[in-house]
């Protein structure tokens, strides 16, 4: 089977892509990797799918990009990268939440005089945030550990992803606000849509019955 | 899937659309400025190329072509009178995804002026034709901007407005229905809306069904307009090869009616957009109106040289002594109308970079 007549998937690397892959298996359509296998692109020929393991903020990439027709991206990444891409399906898996953290008992989140300092590693998500509350803010760009930049001076307060909460109250944060929830989509390719449309409708279809939705 | 036909697209394009009397329309690299910052939301990015002119003036390296056609056609017979023009020029912008200038080259035609349905049918049927001449597999789906627009007219706030249109342009289905509660939008018409977009097939097949989804609103108009679009294709045959897509959605404040794009297999991005337009403000402060479409040939050009190596009819490779041989033997053969390429003897000639059919190696004592 040639590239083209491969339907390409790219799956994040972890739990949540794991999971999607075991659904695909549970429907005969999966590609079992050998434990220890560390091979990143591995196909099942008979179904004519070809899986990518891919770094999850990479993912929107592939598929925007064309290297695969649809793939399964955190809503965070779709909200800050804003793939020109189809969402199909909320998978409502990875539920999470974008929040706004400061520290515990602090005022400078009420406090107006002045701009905010807001440390994230998304910088288009917390513009766009405090844009539409009409406030002005200086961004500062992380790569990780955000959630220390208020103790270590650098923010006022975070933007960032939060689950339990837990890494925060550990690092004397707390959720100031919510601005949302998060959960793992199911994005596919615009042209692909056109040309293998009918591919790309099952296996949404597919998913959407492991997923209950 | 068929390789591209790039070789001589331009030439067959140019052919295609001066047999449907539209001529070309050249233009300079340059434009002024004014023009473009008064239409910002018409143009596909808000990165544009300056420079201050000797004059004083204000330049820009074009970012669109349309602007220009309406601005001069608008200066020359005035906007309201229908003009018919092709192009093939470069524009300079930042491409999604860059964070550089490109020049981007461009194909297109705009009908501009006041339009009639058979005007707006024929740019459709050129839209399909210039996808055929690609040689690939291409889809060209439609949709109105008066659909979404009307239907979405009892939303008060602009914002949530762009919200819903976002979500509709990405088949966003859960996301357009939490959307559609938290703006207040009735049930009913969520519904239509959702049964809209999940339509995909051509145009003559679901033109009732758009209808009847629309009939009775602030829709309804534009449904009857796609009806009639259909209803003119379908006299030429043509119909069933455009598709009906809700999920073409363009900036509604310039894009007021049919809108359309096209996508090649193989190519990731749409090659094809275009649609009617108003609302383009020139600088006699008419407003301008039309429809067209651009073709962006780059990706179709790269679809076809991928894999395909340089091609000649012949390599000459010469070595010390030999460079006299190697000229003349290289004018004999051109004057015979074969290509021959010239390749020192360390130019890398045997590293499989060049595909021919004959190789002469030319030393101090002539051919080898």
């Amino acid at each position: 089977m040639s590239g083209s007549e491969f339907l390409n998937v790219s799956l994040p690397k972890g739990r949540l892509g794991e999971t999607v892959l075991n659904m695909f298996c549970r429907a005969g359509l999966g590609a079992d990797a050998e434990r220890g296998d560390r091979r990143l692109i591995f196909e099942n020929e008979d179904a004519g799918i070809r899986f990518f393991w891919v770094k999850p903020s990479d993912v929107t990439v592939y598929v925007e990009r064309g290297a695969a027709d649809i793939g399964v991206a955190g809503s965070d990444i779709i909200d800050e990268y804003s793939p020109d891409v189809y969402e199909l399906l909320d998978l409502g898996m990875g539920k999470c939440r974008m929040c706004v953290a400061a520290p515990e008992g602090g005022t400078v989140n009420k406090n107006l005089r002045g701009r905010l300092t807001v440390a994230t590693k998304f910088p288009e998500t917390a513009v766009r945030y405090y844009r539409g509350l009409g406030r002005d803010i200086d961004i500062v760009k992380l790569n990780g550990s955000v959630e220390i930049a208020p103790l270590a001076g650098l923010s006022d307060v975070i933007v960032d992803i939060v689950e339990t909460g837990t890494t925060l109250r550990e690092n004397g944060l707390v959720v100031t606000e919510t601005i949302s929830a998060i959960s793992a989509r199911l994005i596919a390719n615009k042209s692909s849509m056109k040309f293998k449309r009918e591919r790309i409708l099952a296996v949404t279809e597919l998913l959407r019955g492991y997923c209950g939705d | 899937m068929n390789a591209p036909a790039a070789g001589g697209l331009p030439e067959r394009l140019s052919a295609l659309y001066e047999r449907c009397g539209y001529e070309q329309f050249r233009m300079s690299k340059f434009e002024e400025y004014d023009i473009y910052s008064a239409n910002k939301r018409f143009l596909a990015g808000e990165d544009i190329l300056t420079f201050t002119d000797k004059n004083g003036k204000l330049m820009a390296l074009k970012p669109d072509i349309t602007l220009s056609i309406v601005k001069n056609h608008g200066a020359l017979f005035g906007a309201s009178r229908l003009g018919k023009y092709y192009y093939r020029e470069s524009v300079y912008r930042v491409p999604r995804g860059s964070d550089c200038f490109s020049e981007i080259t461009q194909t297109g035609v705009e009908c501009v002026g006041v339009t009639d349905a058979v005007s707006e049918c024929e740019v459709i049927l050129m839209a399909n034709a210039s996808l055929s001449e690609t040689g690939m597999k291409t889809v060209l789906e439609i949709s109105h901007m008066g659909i979404l627009g009307g239907m979405l007219a009892g939303v008060g706030s602009e914002a949530r407005k762009h919200e819903l249109m976002s979500c509709v342009a990405a088949k966003n289905a859960h996301g357009f229905k939490a959307s559609a509660d938290a703006a207040g939008l009735d049930s009913e018409t969520t519904e239509k809306i959702l049964n809209l977009s999940s339509i995909s097939a051509p145009i003559s097949e679901c033109a009732d069904e758009i209808l009847s989804l629309t009939e009775g609103g602030g829709a309804e108009y534009a449904a009857r307009e796609l009806c009639t679009l259909s209803e003119l294709l379908s006299a030429v045959g043509e119909a069933e090869r455009v598709y009906f897509d809700l999920s073409v959605v363009y900036d509604r404040t310039y894009y007021t009616g049919a809108v359309f794009r096209g996508f090649a297999e193989g190519i990731p991005e749409r090659i094809l957009s275009g649609g009617r337009y108003s609302g383009l403000v020139t600088r006699r402060g008419e407003v301008g109106e039309g429809m067209g479409f651009a073709l962006y040939t780059d990706p179709i050009e790269r679809k076809a040289d991928m894999g395909v190596a340089r091609r000649v009819d012949c390599l000459i490779v010469y070595g010390e002594g030999g460079e006299c041989a190697a000229l003349k033997i290289a004018d004999e053969k051109r004057r015979d109308g074969k290509s021959a390429l010239l390749m020192r003897e360390d130019g890398g000639a045997s590293d499989g970079g060049v595909d021919y059919s004959e190789l002469i190696r030319v030393g101090k004592e002539g051919i080898l």
